[in-house]
């Protein structure tokens, strides 16, 4: 597999990419800000080999902040289908957002993990993996703080405090896909949807979002590979994703995070 | 207490003896001041500042409120060459002169003539002899007089002296008090300069302020920087290692022991066993290593996000408390209503008191509101300011104003600090409601 490697920091860029090697994966390139793995996907995809996977690290030059993350989400954006995996030291559900929000969302793999998960090897590279393969893995810490968020937002549907009345902005430049969520209703309807679920279906989809395999899934909630496909075609049902629907795992977790993040 | 009473007492008579003396010395040097006044006048536009000042600092040292009109800290010459161009200076320093001359020349009659008067009554009975013959006359005024050659005759006219003397001490003591009253009368800035001191001090202050946030905040953003950059990437880079070291020995692991064929034989040898005891205690090792290095990252992580959440600067308020919404420890709903442009205008102070505030206001909720409660953050910005409210249908019962509620108070003052106000309703059994309001910026902060 042949991957993109974005960090500023030599000692973890230089590690990880040791780390990848030992495994077996090629690094066709090492870069140590925003705008150099822009132009060196621009470049691989010009030579007509783009890489399988970008790997980046939120915080970069140029500005010290979130230039990954934009980065990121620009490539995804002009090159649709392309797998990025972004890491981060935050448990930030509106980066997750904004990295899972572009318009043609479901087409490409997307992960976005803790900087520490890569200490799992065998995690990290099963995420990789599949990433590549056009799944998408969210960090187990993160989706746990999603579904508490998310139990906010079920609260609010049973009516104990009314939600106030008007549109819901966000307060900066790429507002757009927080203000839908109110705004176009979308997140409602998703969390509609959601709120369908049993609690049992609520913690397969999450695991479903952490990358997990059905049978891995069985295996960690002590079930039968039985039991979680039963889940899981009930998960589709209840989320109006037919069988002709391409690659429903994926979609189906996309509303999931959608609703929550 | 007596001994006290005694010292205030003798202080009062001190001050009393003090300011006599004072108004004699005036009247003592009432003849010279006027023979020296024509070269005095001639060069008015020092001596009047620098008699002015005399004058203060001899009421000054009498206890009166007399400050000196140079300010402080300056070159004592420059003011005074350019003291007669300022206002003070026929304001307070012209009329403390005259005034002070007017009362030197009272001085000069009273000390003079009542002196005079006094010492004759005093001395004329001692000297009251047959061949030196003493005559009180009233007769301009009564018609009455009276010869007197022996002190017997005119002893009474000791008492007489000594009253006299008491009344012309009275008289200038009086004096000495009114001169003291008109020093420190005319040594006072007036209050438009006064008003104009306390502006400059006001502005310098809220200038201080303003720097001081600013540290902070600078202070806030490299500590939040130095964490991100060292502890926090030296802990990954750690785990990292581990994470292939445990990949490393669990290929040993796979790998046959030497002594594989014996081990199919049946007969496992001592070495084959401990070897493999050994290489599952060492990948026990590192996973426990690897835990111990992700709970760091974690709770690095939260420290990070106390000092100054990423999300708060990189996304601005809105996102970050939708953002705080997952982290509280009670469900919590966010609703922000506002324009777009409102919503970027909040500055940087605002936000970062506003987050903070919010966060600790669920914290407490979650602390006291019970453990079913739950909480709703409304956040409405309008050109104007902000509303953000903090609301949870808890147990109620917060006082902001009993001894033990801190949290409340400080933050209060926080809000405070951006020129916000924090309005607290809390019924016993009926919620708590916490009203935050703040301007966009903070006054100290406007141009």
């Amino acid at each position: 597999m042949r991957i993109v490697l974005a960090d500023d920091a030599a000692l973890l860029r230089e590690g990880l990419a040791g780390l990848l090697a030992a495994a077996g994966y090629e690094v066709v390139a090492q870069v140590a800000d925003a705008d150099a793995l822009r132009e060196e996907v621009e470049r691989l995809a010009m030579a007509g080999a783009p890489p399988d996977v970008v790997v980046t690290d939120v915080r970069m030059p140029p500005t010290g902040t979130d230039d990954g993350l934009r980065a990121a989400i620009d490539l995804r954006a002009a090159y649709p289908g392309l797998p990025v995996v972004v890491l981060s030291a935050y448990v930030a559900g509106p980066y997750l957002r904004e990295l899972l929000d572009g318009p043609d969302a479901g087409a490409g793999g997307a992960g976005y993990l803790l900087k520490e998960r890569v200490g799992r090897v065998s995690d990290f590279l099963h995420s990789l993996d599949v990433v590549a393969a056009g799944g998408v893995v969210v960090d187990p810490e993160v989706l746990a703080r999603l579904m508490r968020a998310g139990s906010s937002s079920n609260f609010a549907g049973r009516g104990g405090l009314e939600p106030a009345q008007g549109a819901t902005h966000a307060a900066d430049g790429r507002r757009a896909g927080l203000a839908d969520r109110a705004d176009g209703g979308g997140r409602d309807v998703e969390g509609t949807a959601l709120a369908r679920l049993t609690p049992r279906e609520q913690e397969v989809l999450a695991l479903m979002a952490e990358g997990l395999s059905n049978s891995q899934v069985a295996e960690r909630l002590v079930v039968s590979d039985g039991a979680v496909a039963k889940h899981v075609a009930s998960i589709f049902a209840k989320l109006d994703l037919p069988p002709e629907e391409g690659n429903r795992r994926v979609r189906a977790v996309l509303t999931w995070l959608r609703a929550r993040a | 207490m007596p001994v006290q009473a005694d010292a205030g007492r003798a202080h009062r008579w001190g001050r009393r003896g003090m300011l006599v003396l004072i108004e004699l010395l005036h009247a003592v040097a009432f003849l010279p001041l006027v023979v020296a006044a024509i070269p005095l006048l001639l060069a008015f536009h020092l001596t009047l500042p620098l008699l002015a000042e005399a004058s203060r600092g001899l009421a000054r040292f009498t206890g009166a409120d007399a400050p000196s009109a140079a300010p402080p800290g300056k070159r004592r010459w420059a003011w005074l060459w350019g003291r007669v161009v300022q206002a003070d200076f026929w304001k307070q320093d012209v009329p403390l002169v005259l005034g002070g001359a007017v009362f030197s020349v009272i001085d000069f009659f009273v000390a003079g003539v009542g002196g005079i008067v006094v010492g004759i009554l005093a001395v004329g009975p001692f000297i009251a002899s047959p061949e030196q013959p003493l005559e009180v006359s009233l007769r301009d005024l009564v018609g009455w007089s009276y010869t007197a050659t022996s002190f017997g005759q005119v002893w009474w006219l000791e008492p007489i002296a000594l009253a006299g003397l008491i009344v012309l001490l009275g008289l200038l003591l009086a004096m000495g008090h009114l001169r003291c009253r008109m020093t420190a009368a005319l040594s006072r800035p007036d209050a438009e300069a006064r008003l104009a001191a306390l502006t400059a001090e006001v502005g310098h202050l809220a200038s201080g302020r303003a720097t001081l946030v600013d540290a902070f905040d600078a202070e806030r953003a490299r500590i939040e920087r130095e964490l991100h950059d060292g502890a926090q990437q030296r802990l990954v880079a750690a785990a990292m290692h581990l994470g292939t070291a445990e990949l490393h020995a669990g290929r040993l692991a796979e790998i046959d022991p030497p002594g594989g064929r014996e081990a199919d034989a049946g007969v496992i040898p001592d070495s084959a066993a401990r070897r493999a005891e050994s290489l599952a205690a060492l990948r026990a090792q590192v996973r426990s290593a690897q835990e111990e290095v992700e709970a760091s990252l974690r709770s690095l992580r939260e420290t990070v996000h106390g000092i100054r959440p990423a999300i708060l600067t990189e996304r601005g308020l809105a996102p970050a408390l939708q953002d705080l919404a997952g982290r509280a420890p009670l469900p919590t709903i966010v609703t922000v209503s506002g324009e777009d442009d409102d919503l970027g205008a909040v500055t940087s102070p605002v936000t970062t008191t506003v987050y903070f505030a919010v966060a600790e206001a669920l914290t407490n909720a979650a602390k006291y509101a019970g453990p079913t409660a739950r909480a709703r953050v409304e956040m409405s910005v309008t050109a104007g300011g902000l509303t953000v409210i903090v609301g949870d249908d808890g147990a109620g019962g917060a006082d902001p104003h009993s001894p033990g509620a801190t949290g409340l108070a400080g933050m209060t003052q926080r809000v405070e600090s951006i020129g916000g106000r924090l309005l607290i309703d809390s019924p016993p059994g009926g919620g708590t409601r916490l009203t935050l309001t703040a301007p966009l910026t903070p006054p100290w902060a406007r141009e």
